[in-house]
């Protein structure tokens, strides 16, 4: 199991190591680098000065490049085009909203998703079965960002439940604190959005976790539990759940950098000051510092991610590990 | 190639569900086609009512059944044009990703050794790249047109494909047939191509169905952001205007519409994949 | 409870059990049973009857499809959902198995009756451990404490040929032969009162196999339990039946003590199943059933084996025979069962059965 471990762990370092090489040539070649005629003139020299060092220009290509490497292995991200504040410290804010958004959203709907796939499952057919599966399907297909706008229009502008947009209302938290994030402003706005992307999100492992249990139920072991005479319990849950716990736990990698990527048109649509808008709004600006940070972080989610999906994939599946 | 086409539709043909949703497709496909043909009005045309007033958002009417946009444009013209815009991108993506995905699956799962742990460790940064962000930066770059948007999209795409076949190889390299072949000294190449190949094609078929679903829904997330191309009209596109003239609020028939087409396209693409995935290769759920 | 505290039993070997009045620990009674497919309404047991004597093996042989597997699962109380029981009784020591509320099968369930499947490979789970699996089924039904689970499932592994410091592992680390020792030991741990065992080593080679069997009876002389053996290869029942009871189209034609039957059938179906099973040695030819059993969607009336008999006559399609005693302790259901000896003698012959 160790060695499990540490080769993903090895994997994972030789992906971020490539991400940002890759990152590296790709931003090098978006308009206006490195001519610097976007930066803001308004600068003082000193800025100027420290983001030429940072980009090093004038140096060879291999000094900048370990130069990047090591700055982005310290967290530093430089200084921003537009407002020359430090990036890292813009960014924390902005990357804590965008986890505070995903995370809840993404636990609550596999775990509400297999919980019910499950249910429906063991419950084998009926009309609701049916008319779960219909909408769930119908309801993927749908676009989560034309979700959030339906949402809005109804629950925020027809009902007038909920704030359109935003994290808190603007002005009533100059700094983000963790304050903010315990007040009953933001949990209102929190609403919506959680609510959106729950919902969406909840369609696949619902579906996902019906099916796997469908053909667990139908395999020789479930039946056989039931014949040794363990209640139907311990075989639901130990037997027939358990094993359909593995198809589900393999999709996590996929479901997760599709949600933290996605996050950038939710993110738009509720206006939630977040990694994903950070990053439109930096190419929007031409302030790439910010867009490569924001994106290199948003990859950093994704692969670490796949990683702890890897383990649990381990964990669960004796037969991976002892290969 | 025809072959393929016919046994893939008679395939999903056989079930109620599979039936229902190449209907529904066929529908959408039909609409792509002759969209533009059958529009009432042209989709960038300021309509005017008349007293010469322009139509400015204005409900769904007589003239306009889906209402008008903020410059009086006819929505449901737009919709109908926008059909082509996601059929064309998602089907060219879909096919791109397969290629590419399917032959690099093909040449990692067979040679395996460094060949596969390479290939495999640029799937895995590929994996890692965010779909969405990937694209902007890319588009950034590019710039903004049809062709450029395939290419970033099947640039993201192809890696799922690449593992998954993969995977299918690695266990189809161990039957009979191949051992066969090697002994009969067959090349590597015709073996991949010729014995091994022909297996993957069911699995490549699905493939293309979900990544069309896929490509479809990113592609109107792109235009969404307002990184579509400006020539063309498509659904993200209208919800990109909608959206950030800030007049939906008062217009949710400008909004409902595309939401509306792209989830009916999506669903039957995907459907028939699930039609086609499940007879094709069965598991034991029941419907 | 634990299985050494019952060492040194040994079990009467009673050769005859002519007269014997004990019950049978298992008795199933003119039990119909049918399913509704796509197909239609599939009748797979017709007025099957079957006893099991306490502490005897009872070899169950019949083709492919005969309806084995569903008398197996009556026998247990597990009959699928969507079966209909027409009618008839399965009497466990008395208590009508069909009529019983779940719980209450559930507790009999591996205490009295417990079964050894045809794959072990199929019936473990592939990701739990194999002692937990064992230690699961030990404390369903028993108060026994992690340890104590633990304690009897190592011996009873060590009694049945596998290292107990391995139960640890998971059922794909061991080879064919050893799942399948584990999963007899599963079924023995309870020390049951009934072993229904389905096709046990089918999978498996034949020297393998002779060692299952060995290892089987020789538990069996220990512990006493009564086993229904279901298998399609009379070979096997003749080494290690007591009884054999011959099942042909969703009904039990024959059923006798297994030297009884073997030396002289009365069925035809018999007949022609020792006709396809020559023994080894010998120099005849097998000779094959010609034809293929009946539609279980369609009824007929009168016996199920007229059609492929080449003994039939006009009562065998109109009227179907009920198993009825042709000598003491030997059973058939087969209207000319007075005629044995001839039909005995015709069915040497090729010739008979030519389709």
């Amino acid at each position: 199991m160790n060695r499990y471990i540490i080769v993903r762990l090895i994997h994972m370092a030789i992906t971020l190591w490539a991400m940002l090489t890759l990152m590296f040539f790709l931003f090098r070649m978006l308009p206006g680098e490195p001519t610097m005629t976007v930066i803001n003139s308004s600068l003082s020299p000193q800025a100027q000065a420290a983001m030429r060092a940072q980009f090093g220009l004038d140096r060879p290509l291999v000094e900048q490049y370990l130069s990047y490497i090591a700055s982005y292995a310290r967290f530093d991200f430089g200084l921003s085009f537009q407002t020359s504040r430090s990036v890292s410290e813009m960014i924390e804010g902005r990357l804590v909203n965008t986890l505070a958004l995903i995370l809840p959203s993404l636990l609550t709907a596999y775990g509400v998703g297999a919980f019910l796939g499950a249910k429906l499952a063991w419950r084998r057919g009926g009309g609701l079965d049916t008319a779960v599966v219909i909408v769930a399907t119908a309801f993927q297909a749908a676009p989560v960002f034309w979700v959030g706008m339906i949402a809005i229009l109804f629950f925020s502008v027809k009902l007038g439940l909920f704030p359109a947009g935003h994290i808190v209302t603007p002005g009533a938290f100059p700094e983000p604190t963790w304050r903010m994030y315990l007040s009953a402003d933001f949990l209102h706005h929190f609403a919506l959005p959680f609510l959106v992307n729950t919902a969406y999100q909840v369609c696949f492992p619902l579906l996902l976790m019906r099916s796997s249990m469908l053909g667990a139920i139908g395999e020789d072991y479930v039946e056989f539990a039931r014949l040794k005479g363990l209640t139907e319990r311990r075989v639901l849950y130990r037997h027939a759940m358990r094993n359909s716990l593995l198809p589900m736990a393999t999709t996590i990698p996929m479901i997760l950098g599709w949600a933290v990527a996605g996050s950038v048109v939710i993110e738009t649509v509720f206006s939630w000051p977040g990694l994903g808008l950070l990053m439109i709004e930096g190419v929007e600006r031409s302030d790439y510092p910010v867009v490569q940070a924001a994106f290199f972080l948003i990859a950093v989610l994704t692969i670490l991610g796949t990683f702890a999906a890897d383990l649990l994939y381990g964990f669960l599946d004796p037969r991976i590990v002892y290969k | 190639m025809i072959e393929l086409g016919r046994t893939f539709f008679t395939t999903v043909w056989q079930t109620k569900a599979g039936r229902i949703s190449l209907l529904l497709l066929g529908i959408c496909i039909l609409v792509a086609l002759l969209g533009p043909s059958i529009a009432p009005f042209e989709p960038r045309a300021r309509n005017y009512d008349v007293s010469n007033k322009l139509l400015r958002l204005s409900p769904p009417s007589r003239n306009h059944w889906l209402g008008t946009t903020l410059q009086g444009q006819d929505i449901l013209s737009q919709i109908l044009w926008g059909a082509r815009s996601a059929l064309t991108v998602g089907v060219a993506t879909a096919l791109g990703v397969v290629l590419i995905g399917v032959n690099v699956g093909l040449v990692a799962g067979y040679y395996g050794g460094w060949i596969d742990a390479l290939l495999m460790r640029i799937t895995d940064v590929f994996l890692g790249l965010p779909f969405l962000p990937f694209i902007i930066v890319v588009l950034s770059i590019t710039g903004r047109s049809t062709t450029t948007i395939i290419l970033a999209m099947t640039v993201v795409m192809w890696r799922a494909t690449a593992r998954i076949v993969r995977a299918q190889v690695l266990s189809l390299k161990e039957m009979q047939f191949v051992a066969a072949a090697r002994v009969t000294g067959a090349s590597d190449l015709t073996i991949i191509y010729r014995e091994i190949a022909p297996n993957i094609v069911p699995l490549a078929l699905v493939n293309i169905a979900f990544s069309l679903a896929w490509a479809i829904i990113t592609e109107a997330s792109i235009g969404f952001l307002g990184y579509g191309d400006p020539n063309v009209i498509s659904w993200g596109s209208i919800m990109y205007s909608a959206f950030s003239s800030q007049a939906m609020y008062r217009a949710p028939w400008w909004v409902v519409p595309p939401g509306i087409a792209i989830m009916v396209l999506v669903s039957s693409v995907y459907l028939v994949g699930r039609g086609y995935e499940r007879i094709v290769n069965p598991r034991l759920d029941t419907q | 409870m634990s299985v050494s505290s019952i060492q040194g039993s040994t079990h009467n070997d009673v050769a005859d059990l002519e007269g014997s009045d004990e019950s049978p620990i298992l008795s199933i009674r003119d039990l119909h049973v049918s399913f509704a497919t796509k197909r239609g309404v599939e009748t797979v047991l017709h007025g099957a009857s079957l006893d099991i004597p306490r502490g005897r093996t009872v070899g169950l042989v019949g083709e492919s499809g005969c309806g084995k597997s569903t008398l197996l699962k009556a026998a247990l109380g597990a009959l699928a959902p969507n079966a209909r029981v027409a009618s008839g009784e399965v009497l466990y020591d008395g208590i009508n198995l069909l009529r019983e509320n779940r719980e209450t099968l559930r507790k009999l369930r591996w205490r009295k009756i417990s079964m050894i499947p045809q794959s072990a490979l199929n019936a473990l789970n592939p990701v739990l451990r194999i002692s937990d699996q064992i230690v699961e089924a030990v404390q369903a039904h028993t108060q026994a404490s992690d340890a104590q689970a633990r304690r009897m499932a190592a011996e009873i592994v060590a009694r049945v040929g596998i290292d107990p410091k391995r139960i640890d592992e998971y059922p794909h680390q061991f080879s064919g032969g050893m799942r399948q020792r584990a999963i007899i030991a599963m079924a023995l741990i309870l020390e049951p009162e009934l072993v229904l065992a389905d096709e046990p080593t089918t999978s498996l080679d034949v020297i393998v196999q002779d060692q299952i069997f060995r290892l089987v009876r020789e538990l069996q002389r220990l512990l006493g339990f009564a086993m229904l053996l279901v298998t399609h290869d009379l070979a096997l029942v003749i080494e290690n039946c007591d009884r054999i009871a011959v099942m042909y189209a969703g009904a039990i034609v024959e059923e006798g003590l297994t030297s009884d039957v073997v030396a002289e059938p009365f069925h035809p179906y018999t007949l022609g199943l020792k006709n396809s099973m020559p023994m080894l040695g010998g120099d005849k030819e097998p000779i094959s059933i010609p034809g293929s059993p009946p539609d279980p969607t369609v009824s007929h009336a009168g016996c199920r084996f007229a059609a492929r008999c080449p003994f039939a006559i006009p009562i065998c399609h109109s009227r179907p025979p009920t198993l009825a005693p042709v000598k003491a302790g030997h059973l058939a259901a087969c209207h000319r069962s007075g005629d044995a000896h001839l039909l005995r003698m015709e069915a040497a012959k090729i010739e008979t059965w030519a389709a």
